[in-house]
């Protein structure tokens, strides 16, 4: 940014980090079952509008937080890998589940063991699968991130 | 129909490439030569009297560390028998220094332990006997389970396939047949001819090994990580290793 004055740069930050946390956009990509608990999580009875996040964007290129709701396969790795590459920044992922974080219970040939190996994850929420609660406390604490951390680095 | 007609049926049209058939619970299951499975499965779908026009599945089953029980069973019967051969030995050696009283109950004991002897080796043969169907040339069977939706009735085909085997495709036959195939192709490794698509399914195209073989570990396998390391940007990968291996 040309503002070079720290003071400035900080209070703005601030401001914009606000604006950002209570609007963050997710991105349509459900890749098993914790995607109905995503679906249920955006629904009347849980209501991520009162987040600020109930706009579920196609495209990644409208979206900055990425929620890996599931298994995530090698055949599907390289795939993520690009909807993330295809995020502008700023942009925040969360692993949603045991298998995004882990691999979970599928200890096998065809599951990539933990999404961080292909992309940086910033939330890690575990459960199996996570209730629509548990995904909303794992949006608090992203909030929590920004609050701390500012999001013009991120 | 009822299943033994079919059955009949079938062996009048077929003869020998009809090999045998079973029953369980009412379901009946017919194993079929390969060379004449595709006759066969037309002529289910296209006799008026069967007109199997619907195929709910079809997969395959890798026998290859099948337990075989019966085989076990008579393994284990010959090696009661030789528990007991000893024990006559160990009696014989005892009746020569034994009083007179417990010589009568000895020798009582060893008579009756070779009667059983005798029964035991009986059993053993016929086992073996039986074992016999278990044992198999070829490592796969494809399965078609047919039903027929007009008459009500259902049937089993399977086949013995090999590795190096081409079976004919069954898609001009019944169409849904498609996706089944290729999912045999891609986590068996089972040839089909006469496809109108066949390709890996399930598993990434350039993917190597076959992963519902018995021999494939479930774990993975050492070259499996390329299949990440050469499709990610480099300095993403956080772990030496992709799979979580033992
Ligand atoms: S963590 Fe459980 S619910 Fe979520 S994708 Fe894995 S198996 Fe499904």
């Amino acid at each position: 940014m040309g503002v070079e004055n720290v003071f400035i740069t900080e209070k703005l930050d601030k401001l914009i980090s606000w604006g950002r946390r209570w609007s963050f956009w997710p991105l349509t990509c459900g890749l098993a079952c914790c995607a109905i608990e995503m679906m249920a999580a955006s629904a009347a009875r849980f209501d991520f509008a009162r987040f600020g996040s109930e706009v579920f964007r196609p495209s990644p290129r409208h979206a900055d937080v990425f929620i890996i709701a599931g298994t995530l396969t090698k055949k599907m790795a390289p795939v993520v890998r690009k909807l993330y590459d295809q995020m502008p920044h700023p942009k925040w992922v969360v692993a949603m589940g045991s298998c995004a974080e882990t691999g979970g219970v599928f200890d096998t040939y065809s599951v990539v063991q933990g999404v961080d190996i292909v992309i940086p994850v910033d939330v890690y929420m575990p459960g199996c699968a996570p209730t629509p609660e548990a995904l909303q406390y794992a949006w608090i604490k992203l909030q929590d991130k920004l609050r701390k951390e500012g999001s013009l680095k991120a | 129909m009822k299943n033994d007609e079919i059955v009949g049926l079938l062996k009048g049209e077929f003869g020998e490439a009809v090999k045998a058939s079973a029953e369980l619970s009412g379901d009946l299951t017919v194993k079929v030569d390969l060379s004449k499975l595709h006759e066969i499965l037309q002529f289910l779908r296209s006799c008026p009297s069967l007109e199997f026009d619907y195929l709910p599945f079809m997969t395959a089953i890798d026998y290859s560390v099948y337990p075989k029980p019966k085989t076990k069973e008579a393994e284990a019967k010959l090696k009661e028998v030789k528990t007991k051969e000893e024990k006559i030995k160990e009696d014989e050696e005892k009746l020569t220094e034994a009083k007179e009283e417990e010589a009568e109950s000895l020798k009582e004991e060893i008579q009756k332990l070779k009667e059983e002897i005798v029964k035991a080796k009986e059993e053993a043969e016929k086992l073996k006997e039986e074992a016999k169907e278990e044992e198999r040339e070829k490592q796969f069977d494809v399965v078609y389970q047919l039903r027929s939706i007009k008459h009500s009735h259902d049937i089993r085909i399977k086949a013995e396939v090999g590795e190096e085997d081409i079976v004919e495709s069954a898609t001009d036959i019944w169409s849904s047949t498609g996706c089944d195939e290729c999912e045999i192709y891609d986590m068996f490794g089972i040839k089909f001819k006469n496809h109108p698509d066949l390709r890996r399914i399930l598993m990434p195209e350039d993917w190597v090994g076959h992963p519902y073989r018995k021999d494939y570990p479930l774990k993975g396998k050492e070259g499996d990580d390329e299949y990440l390391d050469t499709r990610l940007p480099e300095g993403q990968l956080k772990k030496p290793e992709h799979t979580r291996m033992p």
